[in-house]
């Protein structure tokens, strides 16, 4: 939103309101010393006066250019009348003062016009859904990786499933996609921060997943706004964010493990792939590993098995938060309208919420055994950290995320029925 | 109200049903609904020959209901410990639920009933419930159940006498049904409290006789009553290491004033029909003068968020009592300290039994202070003039229903 021009001008379109927005400008600092006493003498309130004057002008800020000043006009002038109302005491005025001020201040902006308006509901359920769109993610990627390990090829398979559920999720999601991608990197970073408190990536502090994030980030980001006018470029942006996330989140793993960066670009297929797909790099045949806070030793294994596990973790939940992300930027008609069917959303955010809680107690980490894992990163079985489900209030804000999730997703399936 | 609003209201309450129940049901096994524990512990003794007050849990929790709670918990003792303690968990939530319906339909107040269900589960009463297996939200239930829905029937005081023979403290509803004009249903609630009693004694004469001789009277019997979850008056004096002569007399001449002007307020509520306002008032009252008043038989002053509150100006005073009851009964602010703090949810209770103002139903607005539109209706001096009308419409504050919105 572009900055408000000079008060008055025709330009903002205030025309004759100009003036008194002047005025009342003014009295905030224009009429000085009068003001203040004449504040003062009102009953000692000039001190909380200028606090929610300064809650009003930033909610005014917030205000298209054209009805800002305006609006600025009408908060002042009913904050002087809670101020001066003759029939209330001081602490009635003040608490007045302060719950106008206050709740002004914390009003979602207006709209621009056409746009949908923005409730402090969607500003606390958009984030949460992201999250839990992340998790869901991670989990399904470790799900993956775990087929890969037990069914061979049909790990394939179940990656193609994940993705395609991923994309129709994303698909049936009216989400702006690079808002949600931007709130997903976030996500992405605090829970691979926070789940790896129990050791299982020797690569997985910050210098590793900020890169790999912030390259994921921007880049998908990009790929999802280019999407709705270049398809195909969008697409390739977005494959090329992964690739180079790859790359950025692999750069520390490869220099401590002395590995040459020509293999780069096969980085990211690789990761997606079970353990022992390729070997390269130094061999460590005594299998002893002593990287970071993994210090333990194993079978004999290739430098690339620590590096190819350890990008997993990260590449693999965002490959599928990408096919999220790219199905909505690219869904562009109209949904076809669904039979009437019931609304779902209590009961399924009860049962999210309980898969949730269930699979935490699955999931528990079985603990940073530097033997373990150090399995677990040479046959890519286990990936993504659920660290924070150790504990029961990591769980229970998890199932929270997962419930919500899952009533969003049913309420978007209910609402189409109108659409 | 939109179809799509109404479920969509409900979703926050809901999941924060399903990680309390969790929280619950995976305590240590030694401690999991320890209350539970104590019911069929006590009848699994009674069924192996000893009394029902003998049984003392690993907790050190004695059996302190009237012999008639034995002969109602008997039946439990059959169902398998993991089934019941998930069964009992889940039927509790269902209880708060259809509470919360009753009670938010029938609020001279109007609320956003899925809001006044978040509002429960969260507060300190509700978990403690839950996290114990305790049975006080389902006398509050049936307690509710008889004054507001079995109002027009010959039943009513059926219930609260059933309520009275599990656990005395409902007893204090049955003069507030007498002074509202409710006579018939006071002594009909009198009436199966005795028959009860009765019942029990001739079923279990050693332990009645017990119970009714010495154990009614031997409140140290009820767990650690100088601790900060008593916040009965009785539970206050202690802290305060007064002594027993003089905080006996204290009890009964400051509770017992109290409980009379919370009697008559909810005896004048009744009359003009707000019986949910008279169900708290008084609620409010039997945990000042109760001698023990644990957190969990205090979900009646988490209720006093539906009180109509008579305001200074404009209905803003109601935001701030919800804002101050939501913080006194979510918030462990007991923990805070003496001498405030720790007896703050039995200034609530002597607040809402004896001192805040009440106005008329009319009055009424939603719980962030709005001005509520009605419906045309004749004064509400009758619930069952309101009886179909959804109190949740009080949520509508005139903002845009987004209800067509499906983004994340």
């Amino acid at each position: 939103m572009k900055r408000r021009g000079p008060i008055g001008s025709p330009r903002n379109g205030l025309g004759g309101l100009g003036g008194l927005a002047r005025i009342a400008r003014s009295g905030l600092g224009g009429l000085g010393g009068l003001d203040r006493i004449a504040r003062s003498g009102l009953g000692g309130l000039g001190g909380l006066d200028r606090i929610a004057r300064v809650g009003l002008n930033a909610a005014a800020r917030r205000w298209p250019q054209d009805l800002s000043e305006t609006m600025r006009y009408e908060w002042s002038a009913e904050l002087d009348a809670i101020r001066d109302d003759p029939a209330s005491s001081r602490p009635v005025r003040a608490y007045r003062m302060v719950a106008f001020a206050g709740s002004i201040a914390l009003s979602p902006a207006v709209e621009e016009a056409g746009a949908e308006p923005v409730t402090w509901r969607d500003r606390v359920i958009r984030p949460a859904s992201a999250a839990g769109l992340t998790l869901l993610a991670a989990a399904l990627f470790n799900a993956v990786h775990e087929a890969d390990h037990r069914a061979g090829p049909g790990g394939a398979l179940a990656l193609a499933a994940a993705a395609l559920l991923m994309a129709a999720i994303g698909y049936r999601c009216r989400v702006d996609a690079v808002r949600t991608t931007v709130l997903m990197g976030a996500s992405m970073f605090a829970f691979l921060m926070a789940g790896n408190q129990v050791a299982v990536m020797p690569f997985m502090g910050w210098i590793d997943i900020l890169p790999a994030v912030a390259v994921w980030t921007a880049l998908t980001a990009a790929g999802a706004a280019l999407a709705a006018r270049r398809r195909a470029l969008g697409i390739l942006t977005a494959v090329a964010a992964i690739e180079l996330a790859a790359v950025a989140g692999s750069l520390h793993a490869a220099h401590v493990l002395g590995l040459g960066f020509g293999s780069a670009p096969a980085w990211f297929p690789l990761a997606l792939a079970p353990g022992g797909t390729a070997d390269f790099g130094p061999y460590f045949a005594d299998g002893t590993a002593a990287f970071g806070r993994l210090q333990g030793s194993g079978p004999a294994f290739h430098a690339s098995e620590i590096l190819l596990g350890n990008a997993s973790a990260m590449v693999g939940p965002m490959l599928l938060c990408t096919m999220f992300a790219m199905a909505s930027a690219l869904r562009r008609a109209p949904r076809p309208p669904l039979a009437s069917r019931p609304d779902l959303r209590v009961p399924l955010g009860v049962a999210g919420a309980v898969a949730v809680l269930i699979a935490g107690e699955l999931m528990r980490p079985s603990g940073d055994a530097a033997g373990a894992a150090l399995h677990r990163l040479i046959d890519n079985s286990n990936v993504f950290g659920f660290g924070f489900l150790a504990d029961t209030p990591g769980r229970v804000a998890v199932a929270l995320l997962g419930g919500l999730l899952a009533a969003r997703l049913g309420e978007t399936a209910h609402l189409r029925r109108d659409s | 109200m939109h179809p799509e609003k109404v479920s969509e209201d409900w979703v926050p309450a809901a999941l924060v049903a399903v990680v309390t129940a969790y929280a619950a049901l995976t305590r240590p096994a030694a401690i999991r609904l320890s209350d539970l524990g104590v019911y069929l512990g006590a009848v699994d003794g009674l069924r192996h020959g000893a009394g029902l007050y003998d049984f003392i849990s690993a907790g050190h929790a004695p059996f302190t209901y009237p012999p008639f709670a034995g002969l109602l918990f008997w039946p439990l003792i059959w169902v398998p410990t993991w089934p019941l303690q998930v069964g009992w968990t889940l039927g509790s939530l269902v209880v708060v639920w259809w509470l919360v319906r009753l009670l938010g339909r029938k609020a001279s107040r109007a609320v956003a009933v899925p809001m006044l269900g978040l509002g429960l589960l969260l507060s300190a009463p509700v978990s403690s419930n839950l996290r114990f297996g305790q049975v006080s939200v389902l006398l509050i239930a049936l307690v509710a159940a008889d004054v507001l829905a079995l109002r027009t029937t010959r039943c009513q005081g059926v219930l609260i006498g059933l309520a009275a023979a599990i656990k005395l403290t409902p007893l204090i509803f049955v003069p507030m049904l007498w002074l509202a004009g409710r006579r018939r249903a006071a002594l009909t609630a009198a009436a199966t409290f005795a028959g009860c009693a009765l019942s029990a004694a001739l079923v279990l004469p050693a332990d009645s006789w017990r119970y009714w001789s010495t154990e009614v009277a031997h409140v140290s019997r009820l767990g650690y009553i100088t601790s900060v979850g008593n916040q009965s008056l009785n539970g206050a004096l202690l802290r305060l290491q007064v002594p027993a002569a003089p905080r006996i007399a204290a009890v009964l001449l400051i509770g017992g004033t109290i409980a009379a002007v919370a009697l008559c307020r909810a005896a004048r509520l009744g009359r003009r029909g707000d019986w949910v306002s008279a169900l708290v008032v008084t609620g409010a009252a039997s945990i000042v003068l109760s001698p023990v008043s644990w957190t969990h038989h205090q979900v009646w002053l988490v209720l006093a968020i539906l009180l109509p509150v008579r305001t200074a100006w404009h209905g803003r005073t109601r935001g701030l009592w919800t804002a101050m009851v939501l913080v006194v009964m979510v918030l462990p602010v007991t923990a805070l300290g003496p001498p405030l703090w720790s007896n703050a949810r039995l200034l609530l209770a002597i607040v809402v039994a004896a001192l805040v103002p009440l106005g008329k139903p009319e009055d009424a607005a939603d719980p962030t202070g709005r001005p509520v539109r009605r419906p045309a209706q004749p004064a509400l001096a009758d619930d069952d003039q309101v009886g179909g009308h959804d109190r949740s419409l009080g949520r509508a504050s005139g903002k845009p229903d987004h209800a067509g919105r499906a983004g994340l």
